[in-house]
């Protein structure tokens, strides 16, 4: 019995890692730098949404628009501050996510305040499935998580746009030879990770609650999960939401749950020493 | 309004010494760390509980020092020849597995309620207590000051200065660059440790939620505005950021119209903005 509730809940904390962690990945894949700042477009979105919902938005409607907004505000902030350091190495883009991590979380916390708060969503009774216990809401997670991963592969693989993409991450140079627009790439990959890991904040902030820390407190797990999913890979990083998803569900057995989040940065560490290209060779 | 400024003053001080420590690590060294509020914290908890075992100050302040220096070199030992951007990520990460510790372990360090009562250094005769821990600081800065100069004029501080450049070069003429790495995290950390412990000590209370990652941020910010380098450069930039922030901490008196944490909040939005400025200057395209 306790076994299958760890493993439903590991199946949606995976499922909530994987679209951030997919966002992390797209943008150290063709940026080539660790942006900081998604978590913190987890936690812009969920409250998005949240402003949305009282001005009676439906939850999805809301939770839709707020993500669009959010890959907006993404993009926005790439085109006025990263975009002009480009040229200039790992270092700059990384401090300038760190400067607007700070910024996004306060703002956060200066518009609502610390406390915790709540989607207007009203609890509902679970489903349960061959002794599996499972709210419709994390059904609804899991379902939305899939659907959007799977858009994002197949766009990523048989579109036009999806082959400039993972064309300039693998070779640049190469890419601008045959005609790709590189900044049209980065602009695209900007919106799309705001827009993941929007979702993301989203359907965490469903499962928990909103709190200004919302993302802050998964930045670790999430690239636990990048990194060892080979970075630039999406299907990657789905299997390794899976993966850590089950080694800290299943740590419970073992170690209080407040250590979660540190044994994925053990993961983390471990997985640099020993396998920094990540359990699926990434294409480039 | 003496008061305001000798506060001011001496957290520029223990800012000093942390920044002092990242400019070994990152501006001499090339080696970025994103984490130094972990070294900064076990400092301070390691002399806030020491002191108030009842451990005299100057000791309290070297076992912190030295442990904060451990932790450092023990990093930099886990974590050899790792690139840049996974060093920046384990850093980070470690900074925040720190606070966890910290957080979850009430046996170790009072968990979530912190540890309060760590003493200060006995006062000068005839000078307040505000007055004597700002002389005493000051004259730890001076000699972390005078110790980092020496660093950086002797031939380990060549021999770091030449890792950033081309670790290569350095491995080439037959030294262990590793060697050095470990050296220049060691002291870097043992720095921001010696911060922590003054920091621990001049508020008489701390808790894990003062070492989230602002407080890297703080140095980080100080140290970019230093231009990565020198250690006067360093100090000044940190004084002027201390300034800065903890300054605007003050007009909680006379701004009445955002409550204690939209001011906080606030205060923390500009120096993510100020860091995001600070990196534009500072790489702009066509400056080398």
């Amino acid at each position: 019995m306790e076994f299958k509730i760890y493993l439903i809940s590991a199946l949606v904390m995976a499922a909530i890692w994987s679209l951030p962690a997919a966002a992390i990945s797209l943008i150290y894949g063709v940026l080539r730098y660790p942006n900081f700042a998604i978590p913190e477009f987890m936690t812009l979105g969920a409250y998005l949404t949240l402003l949305l919902c009282g001005f009676s938005l439906p939850l999805w409607a809301a939770g839709l628009l707020a993500a669009v907004v959010t890959g907006l505000i993404a993009l926005a902030v790439d085109q006025t501050a990263f975009r002009f350091v480009r040229k200039a190495g790992i270092l700059p883009p990384v401090l300038l996510s760190l400067g607007l991590m700070l910024v996004l979380q306060n703002f956060v916390r200066f518009g609502w305040g610390n406390g915790n708060l709540q989607f207007p969503i009203l609890p509902m009774r679970p489903f349960i499935i061959a002794g599996f216990i499972i709210t419709p809401v994390q059904a609804a997670i899991i379902g939305l998580v899939v659907v959007i991963l799977a858009g994002v592969f197949l766009g990523l693989r048989y579109t036009e746009f999806g082959r400039a993409v993972r064309a300039t991450s693998t070779n640049p140079e190469l890419a601008i030879v045959t005609g790709v627009q590189p900044e049209r790439v980065y602009g695209a990959v900007l919106f799309a990770a705001g827009f993941l890991a929007a979702v993301g904040g989203i359907v965490l902030a469903t499962e928990t609650s909103l709190n200004p820390l919302l993302g802050w407190r998964v930045l670790i797990p999430l690239f636990a999960v990048a990194i060892l999913g080979g970075l630039g890979s999406v299907v990657g990083a789905a299997l390794a939401a899976v993966l850590v998803g089950l080694t800290s569900e299943f740590s419970l057995f073992i170690l209080p749950s407040s250590y979660k989040t540190a044994l994925a940065f053990l993961v983390l560490t471990l997985v640099l020493l020993v396998r920094p290209s990540g359990l699926v060779k990434s294409r480039s | 309004m003496i008061d305001y400024l000798i506060a001011i003053l001496i957290f520029a001080g223990i800012y000093g010494f942390v920044a002092l420590g990242l400019n070994i690590q990152w501006g001499l060294t090339g080696l970025i760390n994103l984490g130094q509020v972990a070294f900064f914290a076990v400092g301070a908890y390691t002399f806030a509980l020491l002191s108030k075992a009842g451990v005299p100050f100057l000791l309290a302040v070297a076992v912190a020092t030295t442990l904060s220096g451990v932790f450092g070199a023990a990093v930099a030992m886990f974590t050899p020849r790792l690139r840049e951007d996974y060093l920046a990520i384990v850093t980070l990460g470690f900074s925040e597995f720190v606070r966890l510790v910290l957080l979850n372990e009430k046996w170790l360090a009072g968990g979530p309620d912190g540890v309060a009562g760590v003493p200060r250094p006995a006062s000068f005769p005839g000078l307040g207590s505000e007055t004597s821990f700002l002389i005493v600081t000051a004259l730890a800065l001076a000699f972390a000051f005078w110790f980092t100069r020496r660093i950086e004029r002797y031939p380990i501080g060549r021999t770091l200065k030449a890792i950033r450049e081309d670790e290569g070069v350095v491995t080439s003429v037959g030294k262990v660059a590793l060697a050095y790495k470990t050296k220049a995290f060691l002291l870097g950390a043992a720095l921001a440790g010696l911060g922590g412990a003054f920091f621990a000590s001049y508020l008489s209370y701390i808790s894990p939620d003062m070492f989230g990652p602002n407080v890297s941020i703080y140095v980080l910010a100080a140290v970019l505005i230093g231009a990565q380098g020198s250690s006067v450069a360093t100090l000044l930039s940190t004084a002027l950021v201390a300034a800065l922030l903890e300054g605007t901490r003050l007009l909680k008196d006379y701004i009445t119209f955002v409550d204690g944490v939209e001011l906080a909040a606030l205060r923390l939005m500009v120096l993510g903005l100020a860091l995001i400025a600070i990196v534009m200057v500072r790489y702009r395209p066509g400056r080398p």
